[in-house]
């Protein structure tokens, strides 16, 4: 999902500057991808809060596993805040675009137009894309690695 | 002996003045006012409709006219506006550029808008229709405005009774050759014009 989202705000932000109607729909479909991020990723940290998450890995060093928990929380940090981040973004931007979450449900208005503040979160939006992507891709290619090593991290994950 | 940069500078503050003694009735034995129609005191907004979704409002921030509004018979009122298409605002700088392109008000070619009204219906109760030529892009068309006579009151800074001359109305933008994006931007633009006026008395003078 969070490689969808990326993927159709290059497009997006790419598109033919006059055709609005499919940027409206891309813009829409990348905001209800976010949403949906934002749902799966507090019903994973609510099943890990309720200890139903997966244990620590067996087989691996305490030290390698405290790093692999700084990975995660990275990853569930930047999870949350992209979404919320990109609501704002939404929300301040000087164009009063709706937000329609899966195309039918609008949401409400929390601020409004504001240009220094859309300015900063767009920004700060962006840089977080492509760190959470950078990240995302590292936590694949830590259990592929993992998992070569004959790790049983991989299939779990999946 | 004075320069021509200075007399220039003279008699500068009088051209204004003329063009309102200009802008006065011909004829003052009846109660009809005279007003100017310019940025200050009048609001020129517009906006249009997204897929029923949302709204874009923009306006206009150069134009001048005149409005003689007659009280006691409304039908002697005319209303006669030049608005500098090139003025038109709107909050992203890709949109207004758009808007003065020539898909729409074609700035470059047409930049000025008119709006010269000839006949004034009263509706009753303080309202008025008012048609007029409307010419956008070169293009002259028959439009019907609203318009009334709003928050009637007594304003001690202006020293008399003053009140908002709002003029609504809806233009079909196709009419006027302008056609771009009909998928996204609705046909119909809404007019939103408001006009801070001081009430004069039977005594005609210009604001």
């Amino acid at each position: 999902m969070v490689l969808a989202a990326f993927a159709v705000a290059l497009i997006m932000t790419d598109v033919e500057a006059r055709d609005f109607l499919l940027r409206f729909w891309l813009y829409q479909a990348h905001k209800t991808i976010g949403l949906l991020v934002l749902l799966a990723c507090l019903a994973r940290l609510g099943l890990r809060l309720l200890g139903r998450g997966p244990g620590p890995v067996k087989g691996l060093p305490t030290s390698k596993r405290r790093l692999a928990g700084l990975g995660h929380a990275a990853l569930y940090g930047l999870l949350l805040a992209m979404p919320v981040l990109g609501l704002l973004v939404a929300d301040t931007a000087p164009q009063k675009v709706p937000t329609l979450f899966l195309g039918l449900w609008r949401l409400p208005v929390l601020i409004g137009p504001d240009a220094a503040l859309f300015e900063g979160l767009s920004t700060l939006h962006m840089v977080l894309a492509w760190t959470l992507v950078v990240l995302a891709l590292g936590h694949g290619a830590m259990a592929i690695h993992h998992h070569r090593r004959g790790l049983d991290v991989l299939r779990r994950m999946l | 002996m004075m320069t021509f940069r200075e007399t220039w500078q003279k008699f500068l503050p009088i051209i204004p003045l003329a063009g309102a003694i200009l802008a006065l009735p011909a004829s003052d034995a009846d109660a009809a006012d005279a007003y100017r129609i310019r940025p200050g005191s009048t609001t020129i907004a517009f906006s249009v409709d997204h897929l029923g979704l949302f709204q874009t409002e923009g306006d206009f921030t150069a134009f001048d006219g005149s409005l003689i509004l007659d009280l006691d018979d409304p039908s002697r009122s005319r209303v006669d506006v030049r608005v500098e298409t090139g003025s038109v605002e709107v909050e992203s700088d890709e949109a207004m550029a758009m808007l003065r392109s020539d898909d729409y008000f074609d700035s470059g070619d047409f930049p000025e808008m008119r709006f010269k009204a000839d006949h004034v219906t009263s509706l009753g109760d303080g309202k008025v229709e008012i048609d007029g030529d409307l010419t956008i892009r070169g293009v002259t068309r028959r439009q019907t405005l609203q318009a009334e006579l709003t928050d009637r009151r007594f304003d001690p800074a202006a020293g008399g009774e003053v009140a908002n001359f709002i003029v609504t109305g809806k233009v079909d933008r196709v009419g006027f050759g302008m056609v771009a994006d009909r998928g996204f931007v609705s046909d119909d633009v809404d007019l939103r014009i408001i006009s801070y006026i001081r009430l004069v008395g039977d005594d005609v003078a210009a604001r």
